[in-house]
């Protein structure tokens, strides 16, 4: 048995929508762990926390193109593309920020403009990571959580894929 | 000579295969856009580069112009091959290839925009001195659609100016069904093609659907290969098809292949295209239909029969090269016959997706199969039920029968519902193997089919 991408999206659903704070299942050799529990540190196999404050599954990637078809793309894009947790640093989950459409990512709003972000920066869920140009047409590429970046993946102006991991954040703590 | 080095097919399933193979076989590189839902198709392990242009509804992802030109000029490409569906036939698509300094594999956007639109391609017809269905050009009232199906009899076809592939087509049978069956055709034309624009036909009782592939390049020499007869459709879907049209006489099918270039000409045709007609055969009368401006799902029976390859064709004649091949050149080498197996559940005919536990289609020299699928493979739920195309090749008609069931028998699939029961019944018809049917015939043989396996 062998899950999609899909199956996830319809198991965070279910779980952003309910009271529950984690999920495990188990099937066969199959896992799939989804916590809303920031600082969960579960997958570093140490001790369980004890449930702090719930984070909402919020989607890690906005777009805002008013009245653009590829804006439309986006903001679709975006309400299903929940925040993926991947690799540690420390004790602590890195969020990925993906592309929510294929197209030529821009880390900075000009040649001479300082990058959005750098390693290091701290973020609020609606920091603009980036810009992703489709022909002439440029989405915003939002945080969508609150914490540092930790790598920005994406090279400047350079095609990413759909799906294409652009940016890293490690998702502030909540109060233990 | 083949200036061109990189071609984005922008498309998927076993066209996109089939586009990607012929890139290989002429030494030109191919990159492969898919949908997230088509990471792992087959095509991505043909073409040179691999791209995910976004989630799995086409809206997002293989209607995506934008995504689609961005991702050509960012990996190199310098042709796009739009293949079947999808925006094969939006000529906005071709001109944004254009546009970008793309080279679109299929006729120029103005072409496609004239031959697209049914109307004005049955202006062309007239023009040329080939007939169309008695019918009418676009009607606006129900008084004037019921004057002229009145004059001409009935039932009538409704069907849309910008529709195709059979869809928006109707069939009235009379005067008290028309007026509420041309509100329903124009408010389900202006839905699904943004233009209520209808026109009617008149509905020919015996009728096979014929058509004519067609071959141009840029300096003026246009080519027929011959006709494929069509007639087994489902919904206007065709199920089955065929090449050469051996119901017709001879010198019908010499008067349809004229006709077929005589429209080529007027609409100043490029690259390989079909011309479509309905042919009335109690009175040995064709009527002029649609052009398709693309390369058809059927063309592999024109292929097995001429030994032309289409595909490779439409790369080199957008490359700008002159058509290899005189009409002269082009002879029929007996017969072929292509069933398009279906994830389908029988009798309803619905969508059957999910994972293909086997696939296996045994190698033959009789029958070909183009085919996207392989053993595990996941046929997802978003697009059409295509899984492949089986076509038998054999000296003559009856034999061409023989080897397409030969073929059928030894294809494995388990894991979906498919078609492939179906298609093997067809073939066990009296009607289907005297080559005694027409356009009307299947509804019949489903019939007749679902009470077999109720």
């Amino acid at each position: 048995m062998e899950i999609t991408s899909e199956d996830v999206l319809a198991v965070l659903r279910v779980l952003g929508e309910s009271d529950v704070a984690m999920l495990d299942i188990r099937l066969g050799e199959l896992e799939l762990y989804a916590s809303k529990v920031a600082g969960d540190r579960h997958r570093n196999g140490s001790d369980m926390p004890a449930p702090a404050t719930e984070r909402p599954a919020v989607p890690a990637v906005r777009s805002t193109v008013a009245d653009s078809p590829v804006g439309e793309t986006a903001r679709d894009t975006a309400t299903v593309s929940p925040p993926v947790a991947t690799g540690t640093t420390g004790n602590t989950e890195l969020i990925e920020v993906s592309a929510p459409i294929l197209g030529i990512f821009y880390t900075a709003s000009g040649p001479d403009t300082a990058p959005f972000v750098a390693v290091g920066s701290t973020v609020e869920e609606d920091t603009t990571v980036g810009l992703i140009e489709v022909m002439k047409s440029f989405s915003t590429v939002f945080a969508g959580v609150r914490g540092t970046v930790r790598n920005v993946v994406a090279k400047n102006a350079e095609l990413v894929e759909y799906g294409e991991t652009l940016v890293l954040i490690e998702p502030e703590r909540g109060p233990n | 000579m083949v200036t061109l080095t990189r071609v984005l097919i922008a498309n998927r399933g076993e066209i996109a295969v089939r586009v990607a193979r012929a890139c290989a076989a002429l030494g030109v590189e191919s990159v492969a856009v898919v949908s997230s839902a088509d990471r792992g198709s087959l095509v991505t392990q043909l073409a040179d580069k691999v791209l995910c242009i976004g989630p799995g509804p086409s809206r997002d992802s293989y209607l995506n112009i934008p995504a689609l030109v961005t991702a050509a000029r960012y990996t190199g490409s310098n042709a796009v091959h739009p293949g079947y569906g999808f925006l094969a036939e939006e000529p906005s698509f071709a001109q944004a290839c254009t546009d970008a300094g793309l080279t679109f594999i299929g006729p120029p956007a103005s072409v496609m925009r004239q031959v697209g639109n049914k109307l004005a391609a049955r202006a062309i017809a007239q023009e040329v001195g080939v007939a169309i269905a008695p019918g009418s050009v676009a009607v606006r009232t129900v008084a004037e659609a019921d004057r002229i199906a009145a004059e001409g009899g009935y039932p009538v076809l409704i069907k849309a100016a910008s529709g195709g592939g059979g869809r928006g087509m109707r069939v009235v049978h009379s005067s008290a069904e028309l007026g509420p069956q041309l509100r329903t055709a124009s408010a389900e034309a202006e839905a699904a093609f943004g233009d209520g624009t209808v026109y009617l036909e008149r509905y020919i009782q015996n009728a096979r659907h014929i058509e004519v592939q067609l071959l141009g390049d840029r300096h003026g020499h246009l080519i027929h290969l011959w006709d494929r007869d069509c007639s087994i459709q489902r919904r206007y879907q065709k199920i089955i098809e065929e090449a050469p049209a051996t119901a017709l006489p001879d010198h019908l099918r010499e008067q349809i292949v004229s006709a077929a270039i005589r429209l080529g000409r007027a609409s100043g045709y490029e690259n390989a295209g079909t011309v479509e007609f309905i042919v009335d055969m109690e009175r040995e009368i064709y009527y002029f239909l649609e052009i398709n401006a693309r390369v058809q799902v059927e063309h592999p029976v024109t292929e097995a029969v001429t030994g032309v390859d289409i595909v490779a064709n439409q790369i080199l004649i957008a490359s700008g090269d002159e058509l290899s091949i005189s009409q002269d050149d082009v002879r029929i080498d007996g017969h072929a016959i292509e069933a398009r197996i279906n994830a389908e559940r029988l009798p309803e005919f619905s969508p059957s997706p999910g994972r293909l536990t086997e696939w296996r289609a045994p190698p033959s020299d009789r029958v070909r199969v183009d085919t996207h699928c392989f053993p595990g493979y996941v046929v997802p739920p978003y697009y059409d039920s295509l899984l492949a195309k089986m076509i038998g090749h054999d000296t003559d008609r009856s034999r061409a029968v023989a080897a397409l069931e030969t073929g059928l028998a030894d294809l494995v699939v388990t894991g979906v519902d498919t078609t492939l029961p179906f298609m093997r019944h067809i073939l066990g018809q009296r009607e289907f193997r005297d080559n005694a049917f027409n356009t009307a015939w299947l509804p019949h043989v489903i019939e007749t089919f679902s009470e077999k396996i109720r």
